[in-house]
């Protein structure tokens, strides 16, 4: 193991849940000439921008990698005899999926993001070590061992959820009965339910609940959390229709609903402080907000330099310290603009290739 | 403006078009069933007249009207060159340069070369004469109507296609991309006002191509089928023809250059790479002719990398001569994956701070023919020999197209038959890519003959 100390201090980082720009910087830097001295294509990439270790003082000095690239080469500080885990890009568009690797400590180091973005987004109300009951529409690892959400939730289950917590789709498809039946039961004794799935899966469902005139009255403290976005090739809705269908079908209002943007290329997650707003009495716009262990820039679509006026539309760029075997900064093939409290993305590019796992669970069929 | 000729529609739909801050409305016709067969029984009886106009007459007529489109005080040119940029995204420059080179090079005696060519006496299109050595008579007719359908957004084929259509005296039903259907609006404006009844025999119709019923009822009622496309776009025609309807198919292909080390001499390396720019930058790269990737030859006067900052010179000249269309987003994030991905294992050049021009420059360990983004992105293979030019080539057998060349003749006869058996259709000089001569056997085939009937008389 090469980085078992740079790992410690990166999950103390996230631990802290605090903003800290100069350490954030520091570990940054430190994270990039780790990867700058242990991966040959990497150091190849940021040499071509001359941006080297030692002539950079800034993180948003570090040439970002676009997403794409993942699907041509293996880009990785680590051995083939180092990698624990790998994850794969969903590829819906090209049919080629890249991937990412990771080692037992980058695991770690995702598994704290994980959990501490969690709590700060979905589950801020929750006390100490309360559990609650989760209902999963993602499949178990056991379906998807290299699916990047599979095993985010994952994680978020064996922590926050309760006994009652239950995955929902099999290797048939959604068990449509089970869910209905145990929504119901969680309805009649007004028992709090967290839904996590994919957007589309839930579109499906509006549709299901629509034909068989069904809904569910879910008590207060019910939320649902969907990722994954709108694929393009089922029905796509607005925003604000699926918040409308959302209260209509599951009484959840819009502040229990947190969307959630997933890149496979980065190990942590940016979830809408819609929660946390409510929580804070915040007035703002629903946005995706930074943990403080990431920082998301908007660069110019012609330039790729960055804008600074808020508002602005350009491409995203990430930074991610839990990125700890996979390249710390990534220009994703999205377009969007900051906003006070974090970001908003408003669509992925066209010849880029969709990622993500809603096509998957748009592929999921109510029984 | 009006984006349809020769046709009178009950109903039409208008279309906006707004680029460099102007706005364009054309008004596209929506025709019915019924409206195609009156059309259609109406041009039977043109087609009569048509064919009364001796070939000689029906070539003069075509250079008049492509003369007349040159002049600069040209009515129409004026009223159409600035729409056409609006409704591209192509720079006026790039418009007015395809333009040019397009009604340029169809003259009166390239048209008759053509036709000798082809059919050595153009006259056989006028009535029986003698057959070449023979005392036998012959006589070709075209087999009309013939349907152009012309997908994607380049000037040109278009007009070519149909010039070929109009000398068999064939009628032209025209089915155009909506983005390029102006430039064949303004030939057919010019040759009416030269002779009314040859641009009887033209009729420009849209449809959602793929989509409108009506596509299959002309396809049905056409004798020869023209199209431009991709793969699928030609099968889907192809599996709708008659069975004894001819169809000709020009699909996508790929085009790239070479340069050898007898080429690369300090002499000529600022001509090449000038040549090569024009080659890249002509269309923003778009057309099945523009050069994709350059295979340098290792070991000559002058090295790969002399010639790629020269090469960056001169494209970015070309930005001023022939400025870039304008990109969408999608377009200018494909541009930074080209950019960004190539860094990972390969040189890379970009324009300073903007998306108009990449180049990246691999080695014998990675050479690829194709991975361009388009849009002036260029990938420089340095070869140790030509010989792995072909067996890279080889790799996209169906779909080569041109060869730029640069090279001694000898260099080019030991690799020009292989070139051949690889599909490539066309080698040519550098810079003069995206222009071929009339009489290129597009894709490999005589592009007149096929549109004929012939009918032989026995001495």
């Amino acid at each position: 193991m090469k980085n078992p100390k740079l790992a410690n201090e990166v999950i103390q980082f996230i631990k802290t849940n605090k903003q800290d720009n100069e350490n954030f910087n520091k570990l940054a830097l430190k994270i990039f000439k780790y990867q700058y001295n242990n991966s040959k294509r990497y150091k190849r990439f940021c040499d071509s921008h001359n941006k080297t270790p030692s002539n950079i003082t800034s993180f948003k000095q570090i040439p970002p990698v676009p997403a794409s690239a993942f699907k041509k080469f293996k880009i990785t500080p680590l051995t083939d005899n180092e990698i624990g885990k790998t994850y794969k890009t969903s590829g819906t568009t090209s049919g080629i999926s890249g991937e990412v690797h990771l080692d037992n400590n980058a695991l770690k180091v995702s598994k704290a993001s994980i959990l501490t973005n969690a709590k700060n987004f979905l589950f801020p109300d929750l006390k100490e070590n309360e559990k609650i009951q989760i209902m999963l529409l993602v499949p178990p690892i056991t379906l998807a061992p290299n699916m990047i959400m599979a095993n985010g939730m994952d994680t978020i289950k064996n922590k926050f959820g309760n006994s009652k917590s239950k995955y929902y789709i099999t290797k048939e498809g959604l068990d449509g009965k089970a869910f209905v039946k145990d929504l119901k039961t969680a309805e009649a004794n007004k028992t709090p339910v967290a839904l996590i799935g994919g957007s589309f899966g839930f579109v499906n469902f509006f549709d299901f609940c629509l034909k068989n005139r069904t809904k569910f009255n879910l008590t207060k403290g019910s939320r649902m959390m969907d990722a994954g976005g709108y694929k393009g090739r089922s029905r796509e809705i607005s925003s604000i229709e699926y918040l409308n269908e959302l209260k209509k079908y599951f009484n959840i209002s819009k502040e229990y609903r947190i969307n959630l943007l997933g890149m496979t290329e980065l190990n942590s997650q940016f979830y809408d402080n819609s929660l946390k707003n409510n929580l804070l009495n915040r007035k703002a716009t629903t946005s995706k907000e930074n943990p403080p262990w990431t920082n998301t820039e908007v660069v110019s679509i012609d330039t790729l330099q960055p804008l600074e006026a808020p508002k602005t539309k350009g491409l995203l760029v990430h930074t991610d310290l839990a990125n700890l075997t996979t390249p710390i900064r990534i220009l994703a093939e999205d377009v969007g603009f900051r906003t006070q409290t974090g970001f908003i993305m408003t669509r992925r590019t066209k010849g880029a290739e969709l990622r993500g796992c809603g096509i998957k669970m748009e592929e999921v069929k109510i029984k | 403006m009006k984006a349809y000729f020769n046709i009178k529609p009950r109903k039409t739909e208008k279309q906006i078009y707004t680029n460099f801050d102007k706005e364009v409305t054309l008004e596209n016709a929506i025709i019915t069933e019924e409206e195609f067969y009156t059309t259609l029984t109406k041009a039977k009886t043109i087609q009569k007249e048509v064919r009364k106009i001796p070939i000689k007459k029906i070539i003069e007529d075509i250079d008049l009207a492509c003369k007349e489109l040159l002049k600069r005080d040209s009515k129409i040119r004026n009223l159409i060159l600035p729409k056409l940029a609006v409704i591209t995204g192509f720079s006026k420059e790039m418009v007015k340069d395809s333009f040019d080179g397009t009604f340029r090079i169809i003259t009166k005696d390239s048209l008759l070369k053509i036709l000798q060519n082809e059919i050595q006496n153009p006259e056989y299109l006028d009535g029986f004469r003698r057959k070449i050595n023979s005392k036998d008579l012959t006589y070709a007719q075209g087999k009309s109507p013939i349907l152009h359908i012309v997908s994607g957004n380049i000037l040109g084929p278009q007009i070519t296609s149909l010039v070929y259509g109009l000398m068999t005296k064939s009628i032209n039903i025209v089915k155009e991309a909506q983005d390029t259907k102006l430039f064949t609006i303004a030939f057919a404006k010019a040759l009416k006002e030269i002779n009314p009844t040859l641009a009887k025999a033209i009729i420009i119709l849209s449809w959602k191509g793929g989509i409108d019923p009506i596509e299959s009822k002309i396809i049905k009622k056409s004798k020869s089928v023209i199209v431009y496309g991709s793969d699928k776009t030609i099968e889907s025609i192809s599996n709708r023809v008659n069975p004894k309807t001819k169809i000709l198919d020009y699909g996508h292909k790929i085009s790239f250059s070479i340069i050898t080390k007898k080429a690369l001499t300090y002499k000529r390396i600022v001509d090449l790479a000038k040549r090569s720019a024009r080659d890249i930058a002509t269309y923003d790269q778009q057309g099945c002719l523009s050069t994709q990737s350059i295979f340098i030859e290792n070991g000559g006067e002058c090295s790969p990398e002399c010639f790629v900052k020269e090469l960056e010179t001169q494209l970015e000249l070309m930005t001023a001569e022939l400025p870039p269309g304008k990109l969408t987003e999608n377009e200018k994030v494909e541009i930074h994956k080209f950019r960004e991905e190539n860094r990972f294992n390969s040189d890379v050049f970009i324009s300073n701070n903007n998306t108009n021009w990449s180049i990246a420059i691999k080695n014998d360990e990675n050479i690829s023919l194709v991975g361009s983004c388009l849009n002036r992105a260029i990938i420089i293979n340095k070869v140790d020999s030509i010989s792995t030019v072909l067996k890279e080539a080889g790799r996209y057998k169906d779909f080569l197209q041109t060869v730029g060349f640069a090279g001694k003749h000898e260099e080019l006869m030991k690799i020009a038959k292989k070139l051949n058996h690889l599909g490539v259709d066309r080698i040519c000089s550098l810079g003069k890519m995206p222009f071929p001569n009339l009489l290129w056997h597009h894709d490999g085939k005589k592009n007149i003959l096929e549109l004929l009937n012939w009918t032989d008389i026995e001495s």
